[in-house]
Formats: C-alpha cells, structure tokens, sequence
C-alpha cells in the first residue's frame, strides 16, 4: 500500500529523514512513531507530495505518486495535526465543499451519515469558526473519509479531544479498517497506538530505528526477558542453583518473589518451574513481564540506548 | 485539461466565488465603481447643459452620426472604463490575497491533501477572480443600460469593445494580484506589495508627464537625468503594469483602431498568461505549507 526506499529529506541545516524504508501493508494499521521533530509530518508531507524528497523513491498503491498524482490523491484520506479551515463555511459547506472536489456520489446522504456519527448532525448550519477544538477534529476526520478512501493518513488524529473523542476516533478507525482500509496513524498517544495498531515504526532523529509487529518492537528493546515467579518454601539453594543456569542472567528476590532476568531465546519458564520444584520448592504464580509500548517508545528513542537496541536486536 | 484538474478547478473556483459574493467588499467596488461613474456622467452633462447644447438625439441617431466619421466620443465610454478601473482595482487587491491567504490560514495544505496541483490551484483562483469581475460588470452593464434609456445617451460599439477590453483587463490584473500573492506567505506582505506596485504604476506616467510637458526642450544636469529615468520606467511600467493594457485599448476604441485593438487584446492575453506561469512557477517554488 505505502513503500518507501531509502526516502531522504534535507533541509538546509539539517536532514529530517533519512534513508526511510517503510513498508505498509494493505489492510493493516500501522502506527507511525516517534519524539517530536523526529521527522514523522515531514515523512507524511512526501508520501502525500507536499514536501519533495532529497532523494529516495515512494509509491502508494504500487505506482509512483509523480507519475499517478490525481488517482492516487483521491484514494487517500488525511487529517493533519493542525486544524486549518474555512471559517466562514459551515460544517455542511465544508463537507459538501470536499465532496464536490473529490466527486463523491450521493454526497448529501454521506454528509448526513457522517455528522450523524460524529454526532454533529444537529449542529450542521453553524459556522466552523464557532466550533471546539475537539467538534473540528471530528469534521477534518469526517472530511478525509468522506470519499471512501483506500488508504487513511491520520496525523495525531486524537490531539485535543476528551476521553469521549478518543474512543470515538479509535472505534471509527476500527470501523473503517474493518471495511478493509489502510490506516496510517502518527500518535503521540501510545497507549491508543497499542489499542489499535498491528504494526509499528519507530522514527528517532529521521532514522527508522525499530519497525515491525507491535509485539516484536516491544521485545526488541529488551535484552533479556524477566520472569517475576512466586515461590513456596524460597531457599538460598534454590536461589543458587537459578543464579548457575547458564541462561540465567540476574536473580533479585523481592517481597517473596524472585525476579529472574533471563534470555529471549527461548521459554524458559518450565525449565525454572522444574528445577525450582527439584530442589523443593513451589511454584505458585508465574509470569512474564510485558512491556508496554510507552517503555519501549522511550528506551528506543533515547539516544543513549541506540546502541543497546542494535546490539539487542543483532 | 486532465479531467480530474477540472473538477478540482471547478470546486474551488465555485467556494472561492461563494465566499466572494458574501462579503462585503465586491460590494463596495461596485458601489464606488457606480459613484464615480455617475460623477462623470453629471459633469459631461453640465458641461452640455452649460454650453447650451441641449439637443439629444436618439441613441440610433447619435450611433450612425459618429460611425460616419469614424469617431467614438461615446459619453459612456469614459465613466465606464473609470468604474472597469475601480473593479478592476478591487480585482487586483482580492487577487494578491487569494494565494497567501490560503497559505496563512494553512487551508492550501488541507486542499493539497486532496486531488489538486498547483495548476488546478493557480487557475481555480483565477478564474474565480474572472467570474467575480463578471459579476461586477453585470452590475455595470444594467446601471449603464438604465441610464442609456433615462438620458439617451447612445450605447454605442466602443462600449461593447470596452467591455470586452474590461474583460481582458481583468484577466491581466487578476494574473498580476496572483503573481504577488504567490510571491508572499503571509496576507499583510501580499497587500504591502500590492500597494506598493499601485502607487508605481500611478505615479511613474504622472512623473514622465510632468517633465515632458514642464520640460519638453534641451535641459541639462539632474533635470536631463530625471528626466531619462522617468522616461525608462514609464517604458517599464507601460509593459508591467496591467493598467496599461486597458489604457492602450482604450487609445485603439477612441481612434476607432480594429487592428490595435486587436493588438491590445493579444498583449493582454499573452501578459495573462506569462504572469499565470510564472505564478505556477513561484507557487511550486515556495511550496504548499505555512
């Protein structure tokens, strides 16, 4: 759906992206992360032709966007970080205004469908200029799904709305991928990111430094996995025989429970269940610490930890 | 054109004319473009009525009178193409808006998202700049339509030509606002500059007359070279400044020219057109974002 290879933007002091190679596949939502000035807009600015690349090549749907301007334009949706409207228009206007540029049929119908689901229908004749922050990021979002659109670009699509926002902005994500759309999605909100997304890049200083299924990102910033296991009748032997095991990488005991950090190549938790149970003792819980993306995001975008990933991940 | 340009040229031109028509300021050209024309008119008949030279002859008579003689002294002739002036001015001014307002409220970026280029972008603006000068000249027409019935005064070819020239006129005016406008990221910049230009172009012809009529013999010294320096920026402005356009026109009704007129016309066309391109040109330079 979206390829990029070895995408580049310079400025003139400094180089936003660099040898970019992204890959999103159709049907999937992929989020699109990283700290601000990370190069995350500007990325999204070439793959819709506002920003020209230094260099690298892109393609949307498999063609050139050059080559393709306006039968790829008209495929995409977007809702931008910033909120820019015409003022002077009315939701309705504005609607129709973009249903005419984009040609939709049974525009009236789908403007109708659409207010409704943001649940702004009643307000439809009053002026943009009057509306919140959050009622306006509902109609740029009903704007860049009015024409159906294959591939949906969504630039902090959650800035400034309430709880209630949120989850309705989530659910129509939800609704519009399970019609079988793309979704791109640049968020700074990771836990939603984590609700919705299949797979994840992470963008650190305009360089893809992790990509890939949102499991795997999160793996890929730790060394070692960490067993947290609760034990009956804890012994110092038990705790000596765990420390030898030569996949055994620390054992810290705390508030009863042992903190085993061991390596990801493998399970290892029936391997520690057995050895703890011969040498007396009980295995009452077990688990695997989960990371959650927020750890990841910041452990992978601290540039003192670039290093460690690389390693990690080699 | 690419289909899918026409639409998108189509939809903008339509919103962009929508916006035009309900504010103030199209309003206010016409109104002033009305005034002043009226002004005009209340002077040429005191004039008549001063020297006595009351006789009116039907609108049919007067025509055949001055095709005769291959004259134009049609009494229409100059209030309309002051008021044409006055639209034309308010043309220009909404013209060198048009891009950098866009731009400075970010919407540009919000349409760019969307199926437009920077040609669909440049000619949506334009022709919505044509239309609206359409508009003003619609009123024009039927305020002149009614005071030729009211006073008999004839509304003859050379005001048909004119407003064919209007036409023309605003089309190089609109490309001129535009190539500012381009040229420009912020609303206030854009109208400094058209201001700016507005003042050149008025006042290098009035400085250029005054010394070649103040001064028209042998002079020497700083005189000789003001002088000079008018006379190559009176050239320059008599090729940059749209303003010119319709006054050559103008020249060619008055002297009842077909082939200047004419002439005049393909200057305007071909003046439109560089001024479009290089709008284009400047656009894509600049960019979409804020």
């Amino acid at each position: 759906m979206i390829k990029t290879h070895k995408l580049t933007k310079e400025f003139s002091t400094t180089v936003a992206v660099r040898d970019l190679d992204l890959s999103v596949d159709k049907g999937e939502i992929y989020g699109f992360l990283g700290p601000n000035g990370a190069g995350k807009t500007t990325t999204i600015m070439m793959l819709l032709g506002l920003e020209k690349p230094t260099s690298g090549l892109i393609e949307i749907f498999g063609k050139p966007l050059e080559k393709n301007y306006f039968e790829i334009k008209r495929n995409v949706g977007v809702v931008s970080e910033n909120q820019y409207f015409y003022d002077d228009m009315t939701a309705w206007e504005y609607l129709n205004f973009f249903g005419r540029l984009y040609e939709v049929e049974e525009r009236e119908k789908k403007i109708k469908a659409f207010l409704e689901r943001v649940k702004l229908y009643h307000r439809r004749n009053e002026r943009l200029s009057g509306y919140s922050h959050g009622m306006k990021q509902k109609i740029a979002i009903a704007r860049a799904l009015i024409h159906d659109p294959d591939l949906i670009i969504l630039d902090e699509p959650q800035n400034g709305l309430d709880p209630y926002g949120i989850r309705e902005v989530r659910d129509i994500i939800g609704e519009e991928n399970a019609k079988g759309r793309t979704v791109l999605i640049s968020s700074h909100i990771l836990s939603e990111i984590e609700q919705t997304c299949n797979r994840v890049a992470i963008l650190n200083k305009g360089k893809l430094v992790a990509e890939g299924p949102l499991d795997i990102v999160k793996m890929t910033t730790q060394q070692h996995a960490t067993l947290i296991v609760e034990i009956e009748n804890l012994t110092e032997e038990i705790k000596e025989k765990l420390t030898t095991q030569s996949y055994v990488k620390d054992c810290v005991e705390e508030n009863e429970k042992l903190i085993l950090s061991v390596d990801r190549d493998n399970d290892y938790r029936s391997q520690v269940a057995r050895l703890i149970s011969e040498n007396g003792g009980l295995v009452v819980g077990m688990q695997a610490k989960s990371y959650s993306l927020e750890e990841a995001f910041m452990k992978i975008t601290d540039s003192n930890l670039e290093t460690i990933i690389k390693e990690g991940t080699a | 054109m690419n289909n899918y340009r026409s639409v998108a040229i189509k939809a903008m031109a339509g919103r962009d004319l929508r916006s035009t028509l309900f504010s103030m300021g199209i309003y206010i050209a016409i109104a002033l473009g009305l005034i002043v024309a009226s002004i005009m008119l209340y002077t040429y008949v005191g004039g008549i009525m001063e020297n006595g030279l009351d006789v009116m002859p039907s609108s049919e008579t007067e025509t055949r009178y001055y095709s005769e003689r291959q004259q134009t002294p049609e009494p229409m002739l100059g209030p309309l193409q002051w008021a044409v002036y006055i639209g034309a001015v308010y043309i220009t001014l909404s013209a060198s808006m048009s891009i950098s307002r866009e731009r400075d409220q970010g919407t540009m970026e919000v349409l760019f998202y969307g199926p437009v280029d920077s040609i669909a972008f440049v000619v949506a603006k334009f022709v919505e700049q044509i239309l609206a000068f359409g508009v003003i000249l619609l009123f024009y027409i039927g305020y002149f339509l009614i005071l030729s019935k009211v006073s008999n005064f004839a509304l003859g070819i050379g005001f048909f030509k004119m407003l064919i020239l209007s036409l023309l006129l605003a089309g190089c005016m609109a490309s001129f606002g535009m190539f500012l406008s381009s040229m420009t990221r912020r609303v206030k910049t854009s109208v400094i500059l058209f201001l700016v230009f507005i003042i050149i172009f008025l006042t290098v012809p009035v400085l250029h007359s005054y010394f070649m009529v103040n001064f028209p013999g042998n002079v020497k010294g700083v005189l000789s070279v003001a002088r000079q320096v008018t006379s190559y920026l009176n050239f320059l402005v008599s090729w940059i400044s749209p303003f010119s356009y319709l006054q050559r026109g103008t020249v060619a009704i008055l002297l009842s020219s077909n082939i200047e007129f004419i002439k005049s016309l393909v200057f305007s066309l071909l003046y439109t057109a560089v001024l479009l391109a290089g709008s284009i040109f400047i656009f894509n330079k600049k960019g979409v974002r804020r």
